[in-house]
């Protein structure tokens, strides 16, 4: 017995052990802290910690950031043929200068110039890295079904925007709820870009009446006018989105019917989130 | 000692090695990375194991609770509460020492060799664990709110480290979304799971004895359990060697329905005579009792 429990504690220290570096992956991800950086290419060890630090760069003055994606539209971006997202970003800004201060602009142009640096090393990177393959490479299945005011939709409404965010959420899921006026935001704003917030509530699956209602009044509690449909629980879009298992989830389907970029799991109503999804709208917009 | 007593109490460690898989039997779904959320999933496992958890079999008793009653519809859950009551009377602790993952967990921790400190002199801290209950899983999901009335599952969002040990750390794994999600709260919650990993080494089960919202209520069913210790006073030579052995601070001599005693059986096979035993059923008061 006694040696039985020598075994054990060995076998234990090992999976201790290898837990702990498990963590060591990924907490240096999120937990790293706010740096200005200087463009050392081995400071990173995955494409994922890249990203998180030009998504710190733009949180950090997220106001001025926030008025150049606003700005940036389909017509007036079809000019940009950069292929580094530093420089897409530096024109976007240039093109609506005056908007800011010079100061507010020369920082601007720090951080495009930053993140410019970042996506030099991004490049040199083994591309199974980056986030827009890989999961991310699936294509939404196709639906028939209806929105909460009994219209018909199907999957040709993909084809009908520049891009269209799917949110999944369910009405028990306090997150879900809580981020239901930002998504409506969203949907405003992305109007001018031609892309649209789509809710699926995957309660509501089926046409099941008792949770349309419920959820109709959460969604008028948060003001929310966007769309919100549902389709079989059984087709293969019944399917996709039942398999999801972190609510909320959002994702942003170009006008192909694609799944762009990973998916935004969690309330996309935090700057490192809204980030991460302006960044796949950015994609479906380019594509 | 009959028969049935020698198996539970020697073969513990392999019924714990058990229970862990069964209420954790959807084994691929770690590789996948995704969830079993099956009917399976309507039912209460026993034990404090997680539902996030890829393999999990049920729901996490604690966890559902503050999933209820942190929902708009509901302020108290008569049917999780029903399904606990039950466990309570039919079980008790037992469940602590016999089939809770987290349990057994930090007993195999506790394996690592190391010195082991007694837990004897922290005992006011056990009633840390009813307080969690109470606050954290009874009132604060009801209580605190959004303006739709919905609130969060405290204990689970803020304390519970099991969620990190099954859910987090395998999802986040395998699944690269939910890596990117992961933030400062899962920062926190580490810390929390770190502080567990590393107290369960050098003291026995410090969660369960402090902190658990689970093995409180168990505790407050022990009481009333069917399943008990027995002490037969002809054989008792009130040596004290079972007091000694007890690593839950417990002399069952002196209270065999103890909050604190989770049925391990280490007095049993510490008691030079075999004067302690499991009893199942309705046992008669008097008989249990030590006369001073």
């Amino acid at each position: 017995m006694k040696k039985m429990n020598r075994i054990i504690g060995m076998i234990l220290c090992l999976v201790l052990a290898l837990s702990l570096t498990a963590c060591g992956q990924s907490a240096p991800d999120s937990i790293q802290d706010a740096q200005a950086s200087n463009a050392n290419p081995s400071k990173y060890t995955s494409a994922q910690s890249v990203l998180d630090e030009e998504n710190q760069i733009l949180n950090a003055s997220k106001d001025l950031w926030d008025k150049v994606f606003l700005s940036m539209s389909k017509e007036n971006m079809a000019d940009i043929l950069a292929d580094n997202y530093g420089d897409v970003l530096k024109i976007a800004a240039e093109k609506i200068k005056d908007q800011f201060t010079d100061e507010e602009f020369q920082k601007l142009m720090d951080d495009a110039q930053q993140i410019r640096q970042l996506e030099e090393i991004l490049a040199t990177m083994p591309s199974e890295e980056t986030p827009a393959s890989a999961a991310s490479t699936g294509v939404f299945p196709s639906f028939t079904g209806k929105d909460f005011d009994g219209n018909d939709v199907d999957s040709s409404l993909f084809e009908k925007n520049a891009f269209t965010v799917v949110n999944f959420w369910f009405n028990e899921c306090s997150p879900c709820v809580g981020e239901l006026g930002d998504l409506n935001e969203l949907n405003e704003k992305v109007k001018e870009q031609g892309g649209e917030v789509i809710g699926v509530n995957i309660g509501a699956l089926d046409g099941n009446e008792k949770t349309i209602e419920a959820a109709k009044k959460l969604l008028e509690a948060k003001g929310a006018s966007y769309r919100n449909i549902y389709f079989d629980a059984s087709s293969e879009a019944g399917t996709f989105a039942l398999n999801i298992l972190a609510f909320p989830t959002t994702y942003v389907v170009d006008r192909n019917g694609n799944l762009v970029g990973d998916p935004i799991m969690g309330g996309i109503n935090n700057a490192n989130q809204m980030a991460q999804l302006q960044k796949n709208i950015d994609a479906a917009l380019a594509q | 000692m009959d028969k049935k007593t020698s198996f539970l109490a020697r073969f513990r460690g392999w019924i714990q090695a058990a229970a862990t898989v069964l209420t954790n039997i959807h084994l691929p779904n770690f590789l996948k990375g995704s969830l079993y959320q099956g009917k399976g999933k309507y039912a209460c496992v026993p034990g404090l194991n997680c539902y996030s958890c890829p393999g999990a079999a049920g729901a996490c008793p604690i966890g559902s609770f503050q999933a209820v009653v942190g929902s708009s519809k509901f302020r108290f859950s008569y049917y999780i509460t029903g399904i606990l009551i039950l466990l309570g009377v039919l079980l008790g602790r037992f469940i602590c020492g016999f089939l809770c993952p987290f349990g057994w967990f930090q007993e195999l921790l506790h394996k690592i060799p190391s010195k082991k400190l007694s837990t004897k002199k922290l005992r006011p801290l056990r009633w840390l664990k009813y307080a969690i209950l109470l606050i954290m899983v009874v009132l604060l999901p009801v209580l605190v709110t959004n303006e739709l009335g919905m609130g969060d599952p405290f204990f689970c969002k803020y304390l519970c480290p099991q969620g990190v040990v099954e859910g987090a750390i395998p999802l986040s794994m395998v699944n690269p979304g939910i890596r990117a999600a992961l933030g400062k709260l899962f920062s926190w919650k580490m810390g929390i799971l770190i502080t567990v990993v590393v107290l369960s080494v050098f003291f026995f089960r410090p969660f369960c004895k402090w902190l658990c919202p689970l093995g409180a209520f168990y505790a407050l069913m022990n009481r009333v359990s069917l399943f008990t210790m027995g002490v037969d006073r002809n054989k008792c030579i009130s040596c004290g060697a079972c007091a000694r052995k007890c690593l839950m601070d417990v002399d069952i001599t002196k209270d065999v329905n103890h909050p604190e005693c989770i049925r391990c059986g280490m007095c049993i096979q510490a008691c030079p005579t075999k004067a302690i035993d499991y009893k199942y059923g309705f046992i008669k008061v008097k008989e249990n009792e030590i006369k001073e």
